[in-house]
């Protein structure tokens, strides 16, 4: 019964074979990203205001910057009124918010689920509101409020069904539950595509028309109706997002991990999941499901900031929604393309520029 | 687990050949296999639904074997046809065919559908194997849904402009096995088969490839040559099987994954058995089709999606291990 | 103090029942180490215990409150895991990741408190990563990165500290940093640490506690004099082995028995010890024991040579009393002395002469791996033998690891025409007993000899050669190489190590034949190249077969110089070829000198490798002005591997590095001889 006799005797703990930083760089290095932090979110928001202005006063016809302004204080300006306050503003808000809120639902599945194709688009949820949506257009002739609750009701609908089914109260090691969640997510996303082509060959020319084109996603019937419908979900959803992410960031450990400090893994699972979806649905019902914004926001983010980052990512996501409509809007014109088609034929190759730009940190795993 | 499967193959084409609108009694396929009469009706029948079922097996291997190759090559578990824009490709040409040339032939769909993904699919390789660490798992998946997301798109904006356009993708983009000639399927029957004896060939290197990059190399595997040939197989696959039957989207994930979990990860066994499993999924979704809601038919497309979907998620529900 | 126990604790996964009715207590304030083999429930013990694992029955009791009835972060205050495979995030960064650990001690909306940055860094600082803090994850290495693992669990500041397997992947070095931190902590902060193990000498070491479990079920727990003992051994890990003190810190030291070898037979062991003094043990003969002492006396007579070794024993005694510091030469001396008998002799060529030998020591020699990069040392007889100078390392000897431990220095100060000449050489095929094709009922291995004569004998000068052209069979040589039972697959010897490259260059005259021939063999389909072999004589040629798609080219020298020829084919090769070998150069600037990897904990037992298998990265080194050496891993798509003659291969390193600018670590050369130089 010899207790260990020898005391340690190894040098402090592990310092042999460490580079040895000088504290000096590490401190540069702290200052440096958060330098370039701060850059980066002014860039942002100057570039968001500047695409705002650019949205209400460019187009047919153009708006002088003090008529505008003038509009929007209240003032009736014949023709310009109109255009300004009822049918440009309420467009750039819509894009800004629809982006934060795509920006935010798919980084958080893409960090959930730990998998950069794991946005709401490729998860079902985009097609489950969708589908509610088309069925709404096809079987009931559905517009406006009640095409709002067919969405809405899809998507959360198709969110539960797969979190159901996924068995995500349970918890799981080495991502199980994960790895089931999103194999359930594309099975059902698969489903849903198929039930959608079948609908569109069930309806006539006009209603497969309008279909399609919802489908896109447009920013054109913004109302502030809408835009009231969406700041009022931002408001309620993004607080409760930012409460929950530091709750993510411990689940990015792995279930395990995560229960050992604490969490309760299932819920927290599920509520992050419930309020990206509801992000995800309340934009696709007000929008259309803006192709590409979810999917690409986040590692675009990523790229950016050399780390992910969720408040940039929000950024992000609402630049590409603006630019995209911005774009559509002037670019061709007398045709209006709607944002949805200039997302993704705009954002593919500017993902496939990131793509060939080479290798940054932290990519290619 | 090969004799169940047969088993179930030829299960799969007699009900594909007998059952429909119009049942067809197991005596009458007799008399048409001893003495063909196209003047019966049961016959003429008997015919059409031959070819049907020749382009359900055919197109049901490929994008089963296809599936698994391109799940192997990538090492992601939700690469499927449509992953590396093939089926985006497809749509694109053939939505730019139906704008521009007004096509409504079968073959000119099929000839433009083939162009497109494979041309969409080569583009997906090359973007992703730029840089310097070559053609890698997730390269490749970003790359094809940047193209998948970008050229689909195009195709709602084509659509869009053009009423007449929107009419016809949205009969070719659902789906359907009706209307191919046995000519037509034995023209792309070749370019299939080339694929299947490529990605048999290589089902060693496959199971190589799932240990990783560096692992593979370590069992002496080259892998850019490999994934080379294997795109190449895919291509060839899901191409022709795009090109017989418009996008079907379904069955290349869910037929290696459904195998997967009822055989293990071993490529030597599963490609086999999706070469098996995709046919009979196809053939089942077809029949469905068929008698689901008549006298109209729900396209093959939406059907193996409404078949698949319940059985993929069965399985991923009652086995413990899910991933490649 | 927090008490940790069980009561009563069945775990399942599913139907199957992994844990059964077991009741435990962690000792408060200790070390407790959780050993078992692999299947046997100790990992799923440690996941009952946190809560990642509901039991099935019983209860886990935290100061007596069931653990499943506090909340999530409640337990977390009190109890950490750190999972055997945590997951790492994407762009994390040290501090960041540390930092996590604190999320028990927070609201729901994250208030971040003084308290929370000190418990941040002194869990840095407990595990010496302050300087890697803003560093990120994924640029670290595997130990960096456990130790980053290990603050994050300490940062919880948790009572009791569960670990799973912490030390798995770690090489020797940072295993004893990992559990270091993990003691220390205990014994600064008394935290109640168990952990999930399954290196036995480790856990010996550490654990102030040890549970040994086997099939969900504790088989023995105390300290870990108790439960190590040859008994809980064989029943838990069905490893026969024996257990000694360990010497460094005299906890037991598990030494498994491997499966195919005997062990010493007691008698055996003990005979001499009791009969004749303690340097008899240096020269127990490998003969049977009645023959002992008389070979024995006669050798003392005889022996002048050994004078200062004998006073080295004696000393030895003086604080040596007992003679259980005698150990079998099996166990612990990593080469082994072969006795050898020729039994076939076949010529290659008129320089080449491969002979084969069997010996029933043979089941012990190998490296377990195919025989590429066997290289083994053969001991030509002196003409005045007196002794077999390698007793105590034959397979059934006994030896004193303290004297073992220099034994090439002293054999060196043998007079040579007694101890022989040490010579090294490449087994080209390893064949077990009964293997098809043996001559013998032995195991057997085959040598290829390079019949490098000189136009006129002196005595002591060439007799490598002179002994391989007049060997016949049935005459017997001393070999050393590798114990098969203590030695693994990267015993170095050929040293051929192409790493990454898919294409290689492989430059040798005649006395690398061999060697370049075993490469061959063993070569994969998938490298391709150039061999390029210069022999004496056109008839030299062999057919060497090979898997690769390397190409075979021979040179037959004539009365040409020596590396002429060789030296021409390497530039003409290269100038067609340079560009597409030469990698970029930027990975060389960092490639410092290799760590040493060896644990303290080898001590004694490393003085047995032998200087073959020594350095791994030599600066041009002249080795005793004979042979010249400097080996590297290969790193990108070229490799070379140049060997023979000093001078020849000299130059062409020259060419290939200076003046066609390949990096230096893509070229190996091996000076195996030098012209106009006596060996040894």
């Amino acid at each position: 019964m010899t207790p260990v006799n020898a005391p340690t005797t190894a040098p402090p703990a592990g310092r042999a074979g460490l580079p040895s930083e000088p504290a000096a760089s590490s401190t540069a290095v702290r200052r440096r990203r958060r330098t370039r932090g701060a850059v980066i979110a002014a860039v942002t928001v100057l570039l968001l205001v500047a695409l705002m202005t650019v949205r209400v006063l460019v187009g047919t016809p153009m708006v002088y910057a003090d008529h505008a302004l003038r509009a929007i204080l209240g003032e009736q300006l014949p023709g310009i009124s109109y255009i300004v306050v009822e049918s440009r503003l309420p467009a750039a808000i819509i894009a800004v918010l629809a982006g934060i809120a795509f920006g935010l639902s798919g980084t958080t599945f893409q960090t959930l689920l730990r998998n950069p194709l794991a946005s709401p688009d490729v998860m079902g949820v985009s097609l489950g509101a969708s589908a509610g949506a088309v069925i709404a257009m096809a079987y009931f002739g559905a517009q406006g409020t009640t095409l709002f609750w067919c969405t809405l009701l899809g998507g959360t609908g198709v969110a539960a069904l797969v979190l159901l089914v996924a068995g995500a109260a349970r918890t799981g090691t080495g991502g199980a539950v994960d790895n089931r969640f999103v194999l359930v997510g594309i099975g059902v996303a698969a489903a849903l595509q198929a039930l959608i082509s079948y609908l569109m060959t069930r309806v006539n020319s006009q209603t497969a028309g309008d279909i399609m084109h919802w489908l896109i996603g447009s920013l054109s019937t913004s109302t502030w109706d809408r835009v009231r419908i969406l700041a009022l979900a931002l408001l309620v959803l993004v607080p409760i997002l930012a409460a929950l992410l530091t709750r993510l960031r411990i689940l990015q450990l792995g279930d395990d991990t995560a229960t050992s400090l604490g969490l309760p893994v299932p819920r927290t699972r599920i509520a992050l999941v419930l309020v990206a979806v509801a992000l995800t649905s309340l934009t696709v019902a007000v929008t259309g499901p803006l192709a590409f914004v979810a999917f690409l926001s986040g590692p675009l983010a990523r790229i950016i900031a050399g780390r992910p980052s969720v408040s940039l990512a929000a950024g992000i996501g609402a630049l590409i929604v603006l630019a995209a409509d911005v774009i559509g809007q002037n670019a061709f014109g007398d045709v209006d393309l709607p944002a949805g088609v200039i997302t993704g034929v705009l954002g593919a190759p500017f993902l496939l520029w990131l793509l060939t730009r080479g290798p940054s940190p932290g990519e290619g795993k | 687990m090969v004799l169940g499967g047969l088993l179930a193959l030829a299960a799969a084409i007699l009900l594909s050949l007998l059952v429909g609108a119009r049942s067809v009694p197991l005596s009458s396929l007799w008399e048409a296999i001893t003495a063909f009469d196209l003047t019966l009706a049961d016959h003429a029948v008997l015919q059409s639904r031959l070819q049907r079922t020749a382009a359900g097996i055919a197109v049901g291997a490929s994008l089963a074997v296809g599936g698994a190759a391109m799940q192997g090559m990538t090492r992601n578990p939700l690469a499927d046809p449509g992953i590396l824009g093939l089926n985006a490709g497809a749509a694109a040409a053939v939505a730019l065919g139906v704008y521009l040339l007004s096509i409504s032939q079968v073959v000119e769909f099929m000839v433009l559908a083939f162009a497109g993904a494979g041309i969409a699919t080569v583009a997906v390789y090359a973007i992703a194997a730029r840089g310097r660490d070559g053609a890698t798992p997730v390269k490749l998946a970003l790359a094809g849904a940047a193209i998948t997301a970008g050229l689909s798109s195009l195709v709602h904006a084509l659509v869009m402009l053009d009423q007449a356009s929107l009419d016809r993708m949205r009969f070719w983009q659902v789906g359907t096995l009706g209307a191919r000639s046995l000519v037509d399927v034995a023209l792309v029957g070749v370019f299939m088969l080339v694929g299947l004896v490529i990605v048999l060939v290589m089902t060693g290197t496959l199971n190589a490839l799932a240990l990783g990059d560096d692992a593979a190399v370590g069992l002496g595997v080259s892998v850019g040559p490999a994934r080379l040939r294997l795109g190449a197989a895919v291509i060839l696959l899901c191409g022709a099987a795009v090109a017989l039957a418009g996008p079907i989207g379904f069955l290349g994930l869910v037929v290696p994954h459904a195998v997967r979990l009822l055989v293990g990860g071993d490529y030597r066994r599963v490609v086999p058995l999706c070469l098996l499993g995709g046919p009979v999924l196809i053939l089942v979704a077809d029949v469905i089709g068929r008698v689901i809601a008549p006298p109209a038919e729900v396209q093959v497309g939406v059907m193996t999606a409404l078949v698949g979907v319940p059985v993929f998620i069965t399985l991923i529900r009652t086995r413990r291990q899910v991933g490649l | 103090m927090t008490v940790l126990e069980t009561r009563g604790l069945h775990l399942a996964y599913d139907r199957r029942e992994i844990v059964r009715d077991l009741s435990l207590r962690l000792p408060e304030g200790r070390v407790t180490i959780i050993v078992g083999a692999n299947g046997s429930g100790k990992s799923t013990l440690l996941r009952g215990l946190s809560r990642l694992l509901p039991p099935r029955a019983g209860t886990v009791l935290l100061d007596g409150t069931d653990i499943h009835r506090l909340r999530g972060k409640e337990l977390a205050r009190r109890l950490g895991l750190l999972p055997q495979t945590p997951i790492a995030p994407d762009g994390v960064t040290v501090r960041e990741l540390v930092s996590r650990g604190r999320f028990p001690h927070q609201g729901l909306f994250q208030q971040w408190r003084p308290e929370d940055d000190s418990a941040v860094a002194s869990a840095l600082a407990a595990t010496g990563t302050e300087d890697l803090s803003h560093r990120l994850l994924e640029e670290l290495s595997g130990g960096q990165r456990q130790r980053v693992w290990i603050a994050m669990a300490l940062a919880q500041q948790t009572e009791v500290l569960l670990l799973d397997e912490p030390t798995t992947y770690l090489d020797v070095t940072h295993q004893l940093e990992v559990l270091d931190v993990v003691r220390d902590l205990n014994r600064q902060r008394g935290t109640t640490v168990a952990i999930v193990l399954h290196d036995l000498h480790l856990a010996a070491r550490y654990a102030d506690h040890l549970i040994a479990v086997r099939d969900g079920e504790i088989f023995a727990q105390g300290t870990p004099d108790e439960v190590i003992t040859v008994e809980t051994v064989r029943e838990v890990f069905s490893l026969e082995a024996r257990i000694e003190t360990d010497p460094v810190t005299a906890t037991p030291m598990v030494l498994p028995v491997g499966r195919d070898r005997r062990t010493p037979d007691p008698e055996r062991i003990s005979a001499p010890e009791r009969t004749t003094g303690t340097e008899r043990t240096e020269h127990t003969p490998d003969i049977d024991p009645a023959d002992e002492r008389e070979h024995h006396d006669q050798r003392d007579e005889h022996d002048p040579q050994e004078g200062p070794m004998n006073t080295a024993v004696t000393t030895q005694d003086q604080f040596v009393t007992t003679q259980d510091h005698l150990v079998p030469a099996l166990d612990h001396s990593a080469m082994l002395a072969f006795d050898l008998r020729v039994v076939a002799r076949r010529e290659l060529g008129p320089s080449l002469v491969r002979m084969t030998f069997a010996g029933a020591d043979l089941e012990h020699f190998g490296t377990n791996s195919h025989p590429l990069d066997l290289r083994i040392k053969l001991i030509i007889p002196g003409p005045a033998a007196t002794a077999d100078h390698f007793a105590t390392v034959r397979p059934d000897a006994m030896l004193d690891p303290e004297i073992h431990a220099d034994w090439y220095r002293r054999w060196l100060q043998i007079d040579v025409e007694d101890r022989g000449w040490m010579r090294t050489y490449t087994v080209r095929d390893q064949r077990a007993a009964c293997h098809p094709g043996n001559l013998s009922d032995l195991p057997e291995i085959d040598i290829d000899f390079v019949l490098h004569l000189e136009p006129e004998e002196i005595p002591g000068s060439g007799v490598a050669a002179r002994w391989a052209r007049d060997a016949k069979v049935g005459d017997t040589i001393s070999m050393l190489g590798p114990n098969r039972h203590l030695v693994g697959p990267d015993y170095g010897g050929i040293e051929f190590r192409p790493g990454t490259a898919r294409t290689v260059l492989l430059v040798g005259d005649e006395t690398a034949v061999p060697a370049i021939g075993s490469i061959l063999e063993a070569l994969p389909a998938s490298i391709s190249g150039h061999a390029l072999l210069e022999v004496p004589d056109g008839a030299d040629q062999q057919r060497i077969p090979t898997h690769s798609g390397v190409q075979v080219t021979w040179l037959a020298r004539g009365d040409r110089p020596h590396g002429e020829l060789l030296d021409a084919a390497v530039r003409e090769l290269m100038s067609e070829n340079a560009q597409a070998f030469r990698d970029t150069g930027d990975e060389v600037a960092h490639a410092g000198p290799a760590g040493s990897h060896t644990g303290a904990a080898d001590g004694a037992a490393g003085g047995a490798a032998d200087e073959a298998a020594g350095p791994e990265e030599l600066e041009d080194v002249d080795i005793d002005a004979t042979i010249l050496w400097e080996t590297t891993t290969g790193h990108g798509s070229f490799y070379a591997w140049l060997a023979g003659e000093a001078g020849v291969i000299k130059t062409l390193r020259r060419h290939l590095v200076s003046e066609l600018g390949l990096d230096r670590k893509q070229v190996s050369f091996m000076g195996y001889w030098r012209h106009g130089r006596p060996e040894n």
